[in-house]
C-alpha cells in the first residue's frame, strides 16, 4: 500500500527531526524560560508517541482505517511544525530582551491580579503581537522592548489566554461574556436576515459569512480589546489609535470573507471608548474620540452601508457592557485614575507625555524604558 | 490586536475535536469496542452541536459549517448520538462520523493555513 511505504519513510524523518529538537533544548535556560522549555519537552514527546503509533498500532491496518491514519499523520506533522517554528524558535533564540519583557508581563500579571500563569514573551514576531495559548507564549516584534506606546496591547494578548483556559471557574465570567457576545451578534444577524428590507438575495451569503467571522474571531477580538481597556485604561484606546494610524487601512472596511481575522477598526475603537466611559474615563474617552475623528477626516475615511449594518451601535454597546462585567467578575484589578501601579501608570503617563510634548517625547520615553525594564 | 496568534488557540480546539472523532473511528473500524474515555468526548461534542447556540465558539463554527453544507442535519446528528450511546453503531453511523471527521479536518487545515498567513 502506498500509504504504508510513504509513512514508513516520512515518519522516520519526522521522528529524527523531533528528537533533534529535543536534543537542541537539552541545555540550561534562564529561569524565565523554564515553563516554556518544559512545555516544549512534553509536547514534542507527545508528537513522537503519536507518530510511532501510526507505524505500530495494528488498528491502523484495519480496512477503512487509512483515511483516519492519513488525517492523524497530517495532524502530527502540523503539531511538529508549530512546535518547531514557534515554541522551539522562541526558546532557542531567548536572550536578554526576551527576559526583560517576560519579566514585564509577569509584573503586569501581578498588578492586574491576572488569574493565570503569565506567558513567556519572545521578541521574535514578524507580525505585531501574537498569543500562542498552547505554548503559553506571547510574541512581540524584536525592538518592542525599547518603546512604550504599543505595550498596552500586551494586556489584550493576556485576554486571549483567559478565553482559552479550560475547566477554570475563576475565568468563567469572562468566558461567558465572550459567549454572550457571540449570542448577541448572532441574534442580531438572524433578525437582519429575517428583515424583508434587508436588500438583495446575495446578502444572505454575506450575513452568513459575518456569522462565522463573529464566532471564529471577531467576538474574541472585541472581548480582548475590552480586557485590555479594563486592565490598562485610556492607554489602550491611544494604543489602538496609534496602531490604526500606523498600519491600518480603512477603519470602516468590513470583510465579507469567513476567514476574516479582525473586525473593523472603527468598531473596535467604539467598544473601547464605550468601556472607558463605563469605567469612569468619560473625559479621556472624549479626548481619544476627538483625535480619532480628526484622523478619520485626514484619511478621508467614512462609514458605509456594510459597516452600519454589521456593527450596529446597540450591539457594540451591549458587548462592551457584557465584557466589563465579565472582567470585573474575574476579580481582576480594573484601571482607575490613581492606581499607584508602576507599569499601568507608566503606560498611561507615556500617552500624556506624547501629546503634551511630542518633540520631547522620545527622550522622555528612553529614560522611562530604562526604568521600567531595568536596563 | 494579535494577527494570527489567536488562531493557534482556535486551531488547538478544532484539532482536538478532530482527534477525538478519529480516535473513535479507529476503534470502530478495527472492530474494537470503544471505552467511555474514547466515546464520550465525541458524544458530548455531537450533543453540543445539537445545542450549538450555547456551545464554545469553535463548536458554533463547526455547527454553522455543517448547516451550510447540509451535512449531518440535526435529525441525523441525533440518530448518531443515540446509536453511539447504544454501543452498537451501525455502518451508517460510522459513515456519518467519517463525514464529520473530514469536515473537522478541513476546518483544521483552514485555520492552520491562516497561522502562516496564506
Amino acid at each position: 500500500m502506498i500509504l504504508d511505504d510513504y509513512l514508513q519513510a516520512s515518519i522516520g524523518q519526522l521522528l529524527e527531526r523531533a528528537r533533534n529538537l529535543q536534543a537542541a533544548i537539552s541545555k540550561p535556560f534562564a529561569r524565565e524560560f523554564h515553563t516554556l522549555a518544559q512545555t516544549c519537552r512534553n509536547l514534542v514527546n507527545a508528537v513522537i508517541y503519536g507518530l510511532e503509533s501510526l507505524l505500530t498500532d495494528p488498528r491502523y491496518q484495519s480496512p477503512g482505517a487509512q483515511s483516519v491514519r492519513f488525517r492523524d499523520y497530517k495532524r502530527r506533522v502540523k503539531d511538529l511544525d508549530l512546535l518547531e517554528n514557534i515554541a522551539f524558535a522562541a526558546l532557542l533564540r531567548s536572550n536578554e530582551e526576551d527576559k526583560r519583557i517576560t519579566r514585564l508581563v509577569g509584573d503586569i500579571a501581578e498588578e492586574i491580579h491576572y488569574p493565570l500563569v503569565p506567558p513567556v514573551v519572545s521578541c521574535q514576531s514578524q507580525f505585531y503581537f501574537q498569543a500562542y495559548p498552547l505554548f503559553n507564549l506571547l510574541s512581540v516584534p524584536q525592538k518592542e522592548v525599547h518603546f512604550l506606546l504599543h505595550l498596552p496591547d500586551l494586556y489584550h494578548e493576556l485576554g486571549h489566554f483567559v478565553l482559552l483556559e479550560e475547566n477554570n471557574p475563576v475565568v468563567a465570567p469572562f468566558q461567558k461574556a465572550h459567549e454572550r457576545s457571540i449570542a448577541e451578534a448572532l441574534t442580531y444577524l438572524f433578525n437582519l436576515k429575517a428583515k424583508p428590507t434587508r436588500g438583495p438575495k446575495t446578502d444572505i451569503a454575506v450575513l452568513s459569512a459575518w456569522e462565522i467571522c463573529w464566532m471564529r474571531a471577531w467576538a474574541a477580538e472585541f472581548i480582548c480589546d475590552l480586557f485590555g481597556t479594563c486592565a490598562s485604561g485610556s492607554s489602550y484606546g491611544w494604543a489602538h489609535l496609534h496602531l490604526c494610524a500606523k498600519r491600518g487601512g480603512d477603519p470602516f472596511h468590513v470583510e465579507n470573507s469567513p476567514s476574516s481575522t479582525h473586525p473593523a477598526d472603527e468598531a473596535r475603537m467604539f467598544v473601547v471608548l464605550e468601556a472607558l466611559t463605563l469605567l469612569g474615563f468619560a473625559n479621556e474617552a472624549a479626548e481619544i474620540e476627538s483625535k480619532w475623528k480628526q484622523l478619520l477626516t485626514v484619511g478621508g475615511y467614512k462609514t458605509n452601508a456594510d459597516y452600519d449594518r454589521c456593527f450596529a451601535k446597540p450591539l457594540l454597546k451591549a458587548i462592551a457592557k457584557t465584557a466589563v462585567a465579565g472582567y470585573e467578575g474575574m476579580g481582576c484589578r480594573t484601571s482607575s485614575g490613581q492606581t499607584g501601579l508602576r507599569i499601568h501608570d507608566t503606560l498611561n503617563e507615556a500617552w500624556k507625555q506624547f501629546w503634551a510634548g511630542p518633540k520631547d517625547y522620545p527622550s522622555w520615553e528612553r529614560n522611562r524604558v530604562r526604568e521600567i525594564f531595568g536596563s | 490586536m494579535s494577527d494570527t496568534g489567536i488562531y493557534a488557540g482556535g486551531y488547538q480546539r478544532v484539532r482536538d475535536y478532530a482527534e477525538s472523532v478519529d480516535r473513535l473511528l479507529l476503534d470502530l473500524k478495527s472492530g474494537r469496542a470503544p471505552t467511555d474515555e474514547i466515546l464520550y468526548p465525541v458524544v458530548s461534542l455531537l450533543e453540543a452541536l445539537e445545542n450549538h447556540r450555547n456551545a464554545p465558539a469553535a463548536v458554533q463554527v463547526i455547527g454553522t459549517l455543517l448547516r451550510g453544507r447540509k451535512a449531518l442535519i440535526p435529525a441525523r446528528l441525533k440518530g448518531i448520538v443515540s446509536d453511539l450511546k447504544s454501543r452498537q453503531p451501525s455502518p451508517a453511523t460510522v459513515e456519518g462520523l467519517e463525514e464529520f471527521a473530514a469536515i473537522l479536518d478541513e476546518e483544521r487545515a483552514t485555520i492552520s493555513a491562516r497561522l502562516h498567513g496564506v
